[in-house]
């Protein structure tokens, strides 16, 4: 019997006696595996926009590390600080409003912004009260201790910060990573904050801190959900401000930042499109089969 | 040819008569009335007219069948072997051949000797009971037998169809032979007169509970008083947690009360039942016990009443010395970076300037104290001749009192240190998303506010860098806790021991093993005919409540569990008073 013949009588079946033997492989062995089914690769400049957040969040960490270095230098007004803070905070919630304008009910966004005056006023009259306490928190510790556990804890925040879009229908339930960068990004600042000398420093620090690790985060992500040309501006504004604010206190630390922000936008997204040519996965009709869901926006009648 | 099993008495003199006993559920022969011939109808009328006699009539109830004329015998030629016995059969059914015979010998024992024969040592009821389950039977086989006596899917077996075996009636009748023999004699022997009855106190007594001590007010349920009496029980509860010397007063009053209750039961009992015999074990035992620890404690209570102004010297130096020198030495150790560890300043200073003026004036007062240590010393030798457990228990009280402001320390260590778990607790539900659901006693997952969230990362730095202060300074104060919490387990298995010890029953069962029966056997003697022999009891099952107070210390003060309540942050405490007491008086439950 020729190997021809062999193959018309194929079938995958052991328990009819065949003329080819058990350990025939037929011609069309293995002719339903896929190679890389749902490839959509990647191209480079979608990367490029889409690695913005990561800059930007790097930005703001050089940014809040400038002015730690010009309080500490009191080169830096506290006062200055803090009002630079509230007028921070006001624009950005304003901008927040102003994409978050879908909201019909005006009785709900009244309560809204009621209940972000009280929060706002809260956070602001804890850290007032706390800031004397927070100060003596390390200040036993040495300070080489001190930028050591400061840089773990920037690192820690900034591997496990939340680089995802906010849908504005999603459920807005933040992660557990999300909440620990945050809290390694706060416990940071309280560690930083123990160098400094007097409280109200302390204060400024502390509540500029909480801005810009928890609050601009979540504008952050709204703002990654609109258009492409606000990402792009916002991250050339974001990492020019850290730029020119590390200028005067040290060059190397500038030049430091600049490689990282062009390393990160733009030879990372090389090396991923790269990569990608080692891509190998491999489906067939023996893997569980994935479900279709599909997501209506609204519930018929 | 079917073999009989009989139940001779061994220590009946050989002679010819007629036999009588029981017929169910093995013949058991009681007794003989020498006779010449077979004619019995005397002996019938003397039965049934000791079957009214008011001391039968007190225990008749614990036989399904009456006693009744078995047979004639004949006298053998020596005293060992069992004569010869033609059992008179009544009943149709039966095959009237004779059959062989095979004769158990069993002793009678005389009432006034206290032996009897069990299988259960457990039956004789010597184990006081827990004050916490206030159940006056706690044997388990009465459990057992009233379980499968309300079991109505059983059937019933009437006395005619249980079968001929060696249980527990043959064992019973075996213990009253005596006793229906001796009143088969007297019967003989002339008063047959009706009005010569025994004096009542000869009746043996119904399980009857003694009055109950006046401090439990079983009876004032719904009088106006209750509330009263409500507030001393609790009072009172409170009062023995809290000091060892009312406790073990409390003990010795109840105790007291018992022996007085117990007195006539005990000393005028003429027919002694199982419950009678250990009535009166229980009984010797408290009075045993008392006496010992009064005499022990006599002992000791000299030596510390002599010894006193040295004893006084020796405990006024440890405590200034130990207590008070040392653990302020600690504090200010540990405000100076203790081992190279950086504590919070200002945290570490507010507690060790508020610790140590809390120690120093401690000290002052110590000081203040000690001329009058040896007076003290003198007051607990005096208090000895109470026994030796008042002793220990005055050392235990003066041990608490004395290290009370090491107790004061560790207290607020303790909240502090239990807060910040609490709280690191909470706010670990507030970063993963969850919340305490208090109506369903379990973790939801919750959507929080933005400033919750804040304020929650805040207070979680706040934490974060204070714990290894509290920390440190809380274990401190642990590991003293821990020192003087083995020292109370100490005094208290020593007050347990003193308190419970079954020595009576132990010299009995040295004494006179058949006093404390475990169980029956049947040997072969050397000449031949087979014994039933009792065997003594074993020693574990004398020591078995003793194995589960030792059980309930070991629990209590293991040193695991008390590490895991250290590291929980909760507060080490003594055993409860309740877990070690062991009631001699049952406590009946009161039904509202």
């Amino acid at each position: 019997m020729s190997k021809n013949e062999w193959e018309v009588e194929w079938e995958r079946v052991l328990w009819k006696k065949k003329p080819y033997p058990d350990n025939y492989v037929p011609r069309s062995f293995l002719s339903s595996l896929s190679r890389n089914p749902n490839f959509r690769p990647y191209t480079y400049w979608q990367l490029v926009v889409l690695s913005c957040p990561i800059s930007q969040h790097l930005a703001s960490i050089f940014v809040f590390l400038a002015v730690f270095l010009r309080l500490q230098q009191r080169l830096l007004d506290p006062r200055a600080l803090v009002w630079i803070s509230a007028g921070v905070f006001l624009t950005g919630y304003a901008v927040w409003e102003v994409l978050d304008c879908s909201e019909a009910d005006a009785a709900t966004r009244y309560t809204k912004r009621a209940k972000t005056l009280r929060a706002s006023i809260l956070v602001f009259l804890a850290l007032m009260s706390l800031s004397p306490v927070l100060k003596t928190l390390t200040a036993a510790t040495s300070s080489d201790s001190i930028w050591a556990l400061s840089a773990c804890l920037f690192i820690l925040n900034a591997l496990l910060a939340d680089y995802t879009a906010l849908r504005p229908q999603s459920h807005r339930r933040e992660r557990l990573t999300s909440v620990l960068s945050t809290n390694a990004a706060i416990s940071s600042s309280v560690v930083l904050a123990s160098r400094l000398t007097d409280d109200i420093s302390v204060f400024g620090l502390i509540l500029f801190s909480v801005q810009s690790f928890a609050l601009f985060p979540m504008l952050r992500r709204r703002i990654q959900a609109t258009a492409m040309s606000y990402q792009v501006i916002l991250t050339i504004l974001l990492c020019g401000l850290s730029v020119a604010l590390t200028y005067p206190l040290s060059s190397t630390a500038t030049f430091l930042y600049i490689a990282c922000f062009i390393f990160v936008t733009f030879i990372a997204p090389g090396m991923l499109v790269w990569a990608q040519r080692f891509k190998n996965e491999i489906r067939g009709t023996w893997d569980p089969a994935v479900p279709k869901v599909y997501r209506r926006s609204s519930i018929a009648r | 040819m079917r073999a009989t099993t009989v139940l001779w008495p061994s220590d009946l003199p050989s002679c010819s008569g007629i036999c009588y006993g029981w017929k169910r559920p093995l013949i058991l022969v009681a007794g003989v009335v020498p006779a010449e011939d077979e004619e019995d109808e005397t002996v019938r009328a003397l039965i049934s007219s000791v079957a009214s006699d008011p001391r039968w009539r007190g225990v008749h109830e614990m036989f399904t069948s009456c006693p009744t004329v078995i047979g004639f015998c004949v006298a053998s030629a020596s005293n060992s072997i069992p004569p010869v016995l033609r059992i008179k059969e009544r009943s149709l059914h039966d095959d009237p051949s004779p059959d062989v015979l095979r004769c158990v010998l069993y002793r009678r024992h005389k009432r006034q000797s206290m032996r009897f024969y069990t299988f259960d040592f457990n039956e004789l009821d010597i184990l006081p009971s827990q004050e916490s389950n206030g159940n006056s039977s706690p044997t388990s086989s009465r459990n057992a037998y009233a379980l499968l006596d309300a079991d109505f899917t059983r059937i019933q077996t009437s006395a005619s169809r249980r079968g001929a075996s060696l249980d527990a009636e043959v064992l019973s009748q075996a213990n009253f032979a005596r006793l229906l023999s001796d009143l088969v004699e007297r019967r003989r022997a002339g008063d047959q007169l009706p009005g010569s009855r025994t004096p009542a106190a000869g009746t043996p007594d119904r399980p009857a509970t003694p009055s109950t001590p006046p401090t439990v007010t079983v009876g004032e349920q719904r009088s106006r008083r209750t509330l009263v009496a409500r507030v001393t029980r609790r009072l009172h509860a409170a009062l023995r947690d809290l000091s060892t010397t009312v406790d073990q007063l409390d003990v010795r009053i109840e105790q007291a009360i018992y022996v007085a209750g117990e007195i006539p039961h005990v000393y005028h009992d003429k027919a002694r039942t199982v419950s009678s015999i250990s009535k009166y074990i229980k009984f010797h035992n408290c009075v045993w016990l008392v006496l010992n620890d009064v005499i022990i404690g006599i002992a000791f209570g000299t030596f510390l009443c002599e010894n006193r102004e040295i004893l006084a010297a020796w405990l006024e130096y440890l405590m200034q010395y130990h207590l008070i020198h040392r653990t302020e030495r600690a504090l200010l150790w540990l405000n100076n970076w203790p081992a190279g560890l950086k504590l919070n300043t200002e945290l570490s200073q507010f507690y060790c300037h508020t610790l140590i003026g809390m120690v120093s004036v401690w000290g002052w007062l110590l000081g203040r104290a000690a001329p009058y240590f040896p007076a003290l010393i003198w007051t607990i030798g005096i208090a000895g001749s109470c026994g030796m457990t008042m002793i220990v228990s005055l050392l235990s009280d003066t041990l608490s009192l004395l290290t009370a402001h090491l107790y004061a320390c560790y207290f607020i260590s303790t909240a502090v240190f239990s807060q910040q778990l609490g709280l690191a607790g909470s706010l670990w539900n507030l970063f993963r998303g969850k919340r305490y659901n208090v109506l369903r006693n379990r973790i939801d997952t919750w959507d929080y506010d933005l400033d919750q969230l804040l304020l929650g990362t805040i207070l979680f730095t706040l934490l974060a860098f204070l714990y290894p202060t509290v920390l440190t300074y809380y274990a401190l104060f642990a590991t003293a806790r821990l020192a003087i919490m083995i020292v109370h387990a100490v005094l208290d298995t020593a007050t347990a021991l003193l308190n419970h010890f079954p020595l009576f029953a132990l010299l009995l069962r040295v004494k006179d093993p058949l006093r404390l029966p475990g169980g029956v056997c049947i040997q072969r003697s050397k000449t031949g005919p087979l014994i039933l022999t009792s065997q003594p009891a074993p020693l574990s099952s004398i020591f078995r409540h003793y194995a589960h107070l030792a059980g309930r210390l070991t629990t209590h003060y293991h040193p695991i569990r008390m590490l895991r309540q250290l590291a929980a942050g909760k507060l080490l405490t003594p055993i409860p008073r309740s877990a070690i007491r062991y009631n001699m008086i049952p406590v009946k439950k009161c039904v509202p």
